[in-house]
């Protein structure tokens, strides 16, 4: 949900271009959130070396999101970005061998979560069907 | 009003900050910019008084950029991490904003950047600074001042035995005095050239019997200008 200093009209047309244009990058977001997340599963199931490179990626773009989202009001997004983004910090402090089963079903979670709130958030995702994306 | 510009490589964070400093009334829009290439480029080829910038972009971060650069305005950084405002503040910085923003928080901070560039305005006039201390201006010869030292929001100047802590940053007092009598020779101290007495290795002794430290890298500009005058 949009929560952002408004008149008594809504936002001005400054702030609102703002806005859409921040909800028209979400549809290339969750499309890169999914690509990381599916490469950090896939990695995890056949034991490939790349999947911290992935999760890399996946923080990177957490933590943008994290920053922006609040910043043009939505503060639900930003919340759900900041817990990936704690997540994997959290991951990577006490992963000494690889990531384990119960830290790739939570990391999935946490991404699936967030894409879902960015769903919610976008216009442009809203109209089409998930699978679509 | 003060010339500002923007560097963040989030496009739509740009035009959020492009937004609220384009509405602010102490403030004049100079620049955006995605990289910090193209901003040195602008910070070398016009009158910028405060830098808005974010800290991870993918050349360049903005602490290299305040680190490395020999003159940087006021700068506030805008970022999302939280875990470099220690060192940032070691830099001299303005201020330091957490993402996300608001519009409130970000008018905090530029009236900081204002009140530390009101300040700026006021010291300079006929090679004398003006400095209020309790409330009271105090005049001060240029010529006078042996170190001027910053902590925190404040700085300390030496002048003929005096030292007088005074509210402000070391960039805005840099800018107020000749580049050819004073040096920075630290992130945090400014000399005038003709007070050194010594020099012993990284320490420079002064007329008034201080001893302060140089760092490394503005060492060998020390001594080449104090070759300089020697001769």
């Amino acid at each position: 949900m949009t929560q952002i200093m408004q008149d008594s009209d809504g936002p001005t047309d400054g702030m609102q271009h703002i806005i859409d244009k921040f909800t028209d990058s979400l549809p290339l977001c969750v499309e890169r959130l999914k690509i990381c997340i599916d490469s950090v599963v896939c990695c995890a199931s056949t034991d490939v070396g790349e999947g911290n490179i992935s999760m890399q990626e996946l923080q990177q773009h957490a933590h943008k999101l994290a920053g922006t989202a609040g910043s043009v009001g939505f503060p639900d997004l930003t919340r759900r970005a900041r817990d990936l983004e704690l997540l994997i910090k959290q991951i990577n402090k006490s992963a000494n061998s690889g990531l384990t089963t119960q830290d790739v079903i939570r990391l999935k979670i946490f991404t699936d979560e967030l894409v879902n709130e960015a769903i919610q958030s976008a216009p442009a995702l809203n109209r089409l069907p998930e699978n679509s994306i | 009003m003060i010339s500002c510009i923007v560097i963040d490589d989030d496009d739509v964070f740009l035009a959020l900050m492009k937004y609220y400093v384009e509405g602010h009334p102490d403030l004049e829009l100079v620049g955006c910019y995605g990289d910090v290439n193209q901003a040195l480029e602008a910070l070398s080829s016009q009158k910028v008084d405060l830098v808005l910038l974010d800290i991870e972009m993918p050349e360049v971060s903005g602490i290299e950029l305040v680190k490395s650069a020999k003159f940087i305005p006021q700068v506030i950084f805008v970022t999302a991490h939280t875990e470099y405002a220690a060192e940032a503040f070691e830099y001299d910085v303005t201020d330091y904003i957490v993402k996300p923003i608001s519009q409130e928080r970000f008018s905090k901070a530029i009236a900081k950047a204002v009140s530390t560039s009101k300040y700026q305005e006021l010291i300079t006039e006929n090679n004398q600074l003006y400095f209020k201390v309790d409330g009271k201006l105090v005049k001060v010869s240029c010529k006078d001042i042996t170190c001027v030292e910053a902590f925190g929001d404040y700085m300390k100047v030496y002048e003929r035995g005096n030292r007088h802590v005074i509210l402000g940053t070391l960039n805005s007092v840099q800018n107020s005095l000749s580049d050819t009598q004073f040096i920075r020779i630290h992130r945090s101290r400014i000399i005038r050239l003709d007070a050194v007495t010594t020099v012993k290795g990284y320490t420079a002794c002064l007329s008034d019997g201080r001893e302060v430290q140089i760092s490394r890298n503005m060492k060998p500009e020390l001594t080449a200008r104090l070759g300089v005058l020697s001769r």
